[in-house]
């Protein structure tokens, strides 16, 4: 019923006795002890939390760093922190990044720069979505294959 | 610059290449402890469709890049910081990603090794150290440990989606 679904089934290999016999290790403990709750496939403790936290999760960092951002002096050594934190050479990369990739596009169509980052930046964003929304479709489908079988 | 300054330059260089290092492998060690049946969802994804993966790792990745590359060029407050909020959430899903495929790449060494019953533990941190020791060569390294990181990422987002589409 399940094979169709590989990942179950990957899950399902690691839960036979024979696997759980040989392999000892946490992932496997966590699995059993999930089997024996009953709770097999859809625990909370491993499984995404529902869309609306994530998403709140973000609306909410973004809410408060906007405050922290727009009520410090700028001078002082803690905003500078804040902005660039123990992450500051990612962040220094991807500002890099944005302005090298700014100024290429600006020398390669003058005045027009902007334009052309902002149309390859919707480019990309549409083929995103395009990996979500099949990715989507794939899942659904799995899902009523195993519900109708 | 003097013979000195050289050799403390290598040491610099060495020491922030520890700490990615060590600070990586300390948020993947809470991850695989706090949700080992999801790593090994990822993982399941990263088999059954790699190319998929890969490609909408590599998809995703521009696409982050782009959007913090465009907010940070606005000129209010908001723009650095929506920029700070994609980063962020880059690096936890390649954290994830990346701890789904270290722990696969050590259980496949371990395996090499006549040791197929080792922990999921032992299996992170021998994949890690792998992938991190990997990327010190020049150019086909970064290559290879990009690879991972964009499959990884992907694996991470078709887990997520399949989360989602999930009947509750």
């Amino acid at each position: 019923m399940v094979q169709d679904d590989p990942s179950k089934q990957t899950i399902i290999d690691t839960e036979s006795p024979e696997s759980t016999d040989r392999n000892s290790d946490f992932a496997n403990r966590v699995l059993g002890e999930l089997k024996q709750s009953g709770d097999m496939y859809g625990s909370k403790r491993d499984r995404l939390p529902p869309a609306w936290q994530v998403i709140g999760a973000i609306g909410l960092l973004i809410a408060l760093s906007s405050v922290v951002v727009a009520l410090g002096n700028p001078e002082t050594d803690w905003h500078q922190r804040f902005l660039t934190g123990f992450m500051d050479g990612v962040l220094m990369f991807i500002g890099e990044l944005g302005e090298g990739l700014s100024k290429f596009l600006n020398h390669s169509f003058p005045n027009k720069g902007q334009h052309w980052l902002t149309g390859i930046t919707i480019g990309i964003t549409i083929i995103n979505l395009g990996f979500l929304l099949t990715s989507g479709i794939r899942h659904l489908q799995r899902h009523r294959q195993r519900s109708s079988s | 610059m003097n013979g000195f300054e050289e050799v403390g330059l290598w040491l610099v260089r060495a020491l922030r290449f520890l700490g990615v290092y060590a600070s990586s492998l300390a948020f993947m060690t809470l991850v695989s402890a706090a949700a080992p049946i999801f790593l090994t969802r990822i993982v399941a994804e990263a088999r059954t469709s790699m190319k998929r993966c890969f490609l909408w790792g590599v998809v995703f990745v521009l696409n982050t890049i782009f959007m913090a590359g465009m907010a940070a060029q606005s000129g209010d407050i908001l723009g650095p910081v929506v920029s700070i909020a994609a980063i962020v959430i880059l690096l936890l899903i390649t954290l994830h990603g990346m701890a789904a495929i270290g722990t696969e790449i050590g259980k496949r060494v371990l395996m090499l090794h006549n040791k197929p019953n080792t922990s999921t533990l032992t299996q992170l941190y021998v994949g890690t150290t792998i992938l991190f020791l990997t990327a010190l060569i020049p150019i086909l390294g970064w290559l290879i440990l990009a690879g991972a990181l964009f499959t990884g990422i992907g694996a991470f987002l078709e887990s997520a989606v399949g989360d989602y589409t999930r009947p509750r």
